[in-house]
């Protein structure tokens, strides 16, 4: 089983449409069992797939784990993915979590029962960092970073790379990708090449700005299952393709 | 979270159906699609009997669970080439699963399943898919009678929404489906899986004539000997030959050891028919044992003799085919033909009834008994006087009267208690597999002996063949060595107290 969060400090860079595409893509076409947890208390992975959460469902039976955990998911229209859907009253995960021994590795613990039953976990993660994104971290084998190739994007990743150095958190887990990429403008052109330049571990794939992307949220799926051959897609596509290059390179404890 | 299935009693049902559910769910939306494959088994039903049937589609060899309908393995194809033995699929778990259950015997195809499916996708007011209803419509190519099957597929999450559809089924008194589709629509379409067996089971009487009763047991091993021509003919595998030979033999067997039922030309006439089909069947079959032999061989010799091994089995395998070939052309030939016509008379006439024959009318029951005691006794006779000194040749003689025995107790199993004729069978089977691995042996080493003298050790080749075949004469002669110091204790066994007091008491 391989953890894969999409992270981001900042909001509305791109972090639920890829969450979604690429775990329909680890589903569907790597035909994997994959279950796409969303812990952002807005729900917008939820959102996308047109799921609610139960009734019965919250942030605390979340961190109860066990069975309570497993009654929750509920499954997608698509064959080999699941959900764990997000409700409002993760906005207090942060809080409830202190409440809890091993405060840090809790969301680890709690998605190791799935070992076995799904190949693939997908963490689409609220944007902020807190003891939840530092859970996150511990969980996930691999964090994928998406960024809008401005100024201000280089500045919070380095904050981010910093804190992973205090914290001895494993940087190698950090793969930040080129996300809302639009190559007309110039300034996204000149950070990319001071990304490059300042050794960024960027992956090859990126997402350009699509308003096909845009529009997934009138037609609630994944762009890539209806419409596959757009451009949008195509990136989705290219970047997993990256991503289990990198999944396979990572050894299983990280560097 | 597992599907529910029901049968739907005719078409019309469909309609009803969807219209029931269209009131409980927000909304309904339809897709259809179809697709057809191959059902297969062996001749034998082996998957049938494991609980399994194989389905090959285009780019697919699938095996599914009779009971439940699903898939238990799948193995995708790179090329449309036909797969009809467990050795010929790539190295997998289906081939691992399948190896121990078909063994040597063929695939063979039943007949094309064409399936109709419309599933129905039952949304909630988010349009999400909460359940999926699949109407299903299963024809068999060679058959008239197609099977109308219904499933409900929960989603993960939905269960009251499948549980809702369910109750909505139940409501309309849908009876749920106890097995796969595909098996109900061949058992609707005239097969009878699970049927075929070449063992000899007939019910008899004790008081019916002793020649009714030799002309029905004739009569199973007639149609068991029909039942497998096809198959030798067209060579499908193996085992048709070896359940035509073993028939033939029983055949042979029954009417030497029932003399004085039937009249002296009739049985002459019918046991020399038997006998050239034996013979004219016999090194085909020779050849058959060792190709099937080709992995253990290979298993016996050092790496260095395995390429020697290969080229004996692939000599062995040219010779198999001419010795096919000059088969097939007896069995075509007029004479074959007379010899089924004569068998074929033989067991429908019905003359048999006022036999001239001195024992024709005797009761079968009374002559079975004597017969069966009469071959227990010389077994028994013969057993004792064997040492760790007696020729080899003292227990093949053994073995034939074992193998008689044990026709004897098979045709005429009907007439004694069940269990004490089960433990009986049981106890000289430890007997024959011994006797018989221990001739086994022999023919092996003899055959090896003789192929080892006819070879000139020209090239290096040619040793590398010598070398390999003295390899195993010597593997071989080890164990036959062993199988025959098994002997004693084996025999011990079947001359035990107990036994002995149960054949005094069933046969004396």
């Amino acid at each position: 089983m391989k953890t894969i969060a999409l992270y981001s400090i900042k909001g509305g860079v791109g972090k639920t449409a890829a969450s979604v595409n690429l775990a329909y893509l680890a589903a569907s076409r790597s035909q994997k069992p994959t279950l796409l947890c969303d812990l952002d208390p807005q729900g917008a992975s939820s959102f996308y797939f047109r799921i609610q959460p139960k009734h019965k469902h919250n942030s605390l039976r979340l961190l109860k784990g066990g069975k309570r955990i497993a009654k929750a998911i509920r499954g997608t229209d698509f064959p080999g993915l699941d959900l764990l859907p997000a409700d409002l009253s993760y906005r207090n995960l942060d809080i409830e979590l202190n409440g809890f021994s091993h405060s840090r590795r809790r969301l680890k613990r709690l998605l190791s029962r799935f070992d076995g039953e799904y190949s693939y976990i997908f963490l689409d993660c609220p944007p902020n960092i807190t003891l939840v994104s530092e859970n996150i971290f511990e969980a996930a084998d691999i964090i994928l970073l998406p960024m809008i190739p401005t100024t201000l994007s280089m500045l919070t990743y380095r904050k981010l790379f910093s804190f992973f150095e205090e914290s001895r958190l494993d940087t190698g887990k950090l793969h930040p990708f080129l996300s809302m990429v639009e190559t007309r403008k110039r300034m996204h052109r000149d950070t990319i090449r001071e990304m490059m330049a300042a050794g960024v571990n960027l992956m090859n794939a990126f997402i350009p700005y699509n308003a096909e992307v845009e529009q997934m949220g009138s037609h609630r799926m994944p762009l890539v299952h209806y419409r596959p051959g757009c451009t949008g897609a195509r990136a989705f596509a290219n970047l997993w393709r990256d991503v289990k290059t990198r999944l396979h390179k990572e050894t299983p404890h990280g560097n | 979270m597992t599907e529910h299935r029901y049968i739907l009693p005719e078409p019309n049902a469909r309609d009803a159906l969807v219209k029931n559910l269209a009131d409980r769910f927000a909304r309904i939306r339809e897709t259809s699609s179809a697709d057809s494959f191959e059902v297969m088994d062996t001749f034998d039903w082996r998957l049938f009997k494991t609980g399994w049937l194989m389905l090959r589609s285009a780019d697919a060899y699938r095996t599914i669970d009779i009971h439940t309908g699903q898939s238990v393995d799948t193995q995708a194809l790179k090329s449309g080439k036909r797969i009809a033995f467990a050795w010929d699929f790539p190295e997998s778990d289906m081939a691992a699963a399948l190896g121990p259950v078909i063994e040597m015997r063929a695939l063979i195809p039943l007949g094309t399943v064409a399936c109709q499916h419309v599933q129905h996708e039952l949304l909630n007011r988010e349009e999400k898919i909460v359940a999926r209803l699949v109407l299903e419509t299963y024809r068999l190519d060679a058959g008239e009678h197609a099977v109308e099957h219904c499933r409900i597929l929960p989603v993960r999450g939905y269960a009251k929404a499948a549980k809702l559809a369910v109750a909505c089924l139940q409501k309309m008194g849908l009876e749920p489906a106890r097995q796969s589709p595909v098996l109900t629509l061949l058992e609707k379409n005239g097969f009878s899986p699970g049927t075929y067996s070449s063992k000899v089971d007939i019910d008899l009487q004790p008081d019916i004539p002793a020649a009714e009763a030799v002309r029905r047991i004739m009569e199973q091993l007639v149609t068991v000997i029909h039942q497998n021509l096809p198959g030798v003919r067209e060579d499908v595998d193996s085992e048709f030959l070896h359940d035509f030979r073993v028939s033939v033999r029983r055949a042979r067997s029954l009417l030497g050891q029932t003399k004085g039922v039937l009249d002296q030309e009739t049985t002459a006439d019918l046991a020399a028919r038997l006998k050239d089909m034996g013979d004219s069947t016999g090194n085909l079959r020779d050849l058959d044992v060792y190709l099937l032999k080709k992995t253990e061989y290979t298993g016996m010799v050092a790496d260095v003799l395995k390429p020697g091994v290969a080229q004996l089995f692939s000599a062995l395998a040219r010779k198999r085919r001419y010795a096919k070939d000059r088969m097939i052309k007896r069995m075509a030939t007029d004479a074959f033909a007379a010899d089924m016509e004569v068998l074929d008379a033989f067991v429908r006439s019905d003359r048999l009834a006022e036999s001239e024959a001195p024992a024709g009318n005797r009761p079968i029951g009374e002559m079975a008994r004597a017969v069966i005691h009469k071959r227990y006794c010389r077994i028994v006779k013969k057993g004792r006087k064997i040492t760790a000194a007696t020729p080899d040749e003292e227990l093949h003689r053994l073995r034939i009267d074992c193998k008689k025995l044990r026709y004897l107790l098979e045709f005429f199993n009907s007439l004694f208690p069940k269990d004490q004729m089960k433990i009986l069978i049981k106890q000289l089977k430890q007997l024959q597999e011994n006797l018989g691995d221990f001739n086994d042996l022999s023919v092996q080493q003899e055959f090896l002996v003789d192929y080892l003298q006819g070879i000139t050790p020209k090239s290096p080749r040619k040793i590398l063949l010598a070398a390999a075949i003295g390899g195993l004469i010597t593997r071989l002669g080890i164990e036959h060595q062993r199988v025959r110091s098994q002997f004693l204790s084996v025999f011990a066994r079947f001359d035990d107290v107990e036994n002995r007091n149960r054949f005094q008491t069933l046969f004396a």
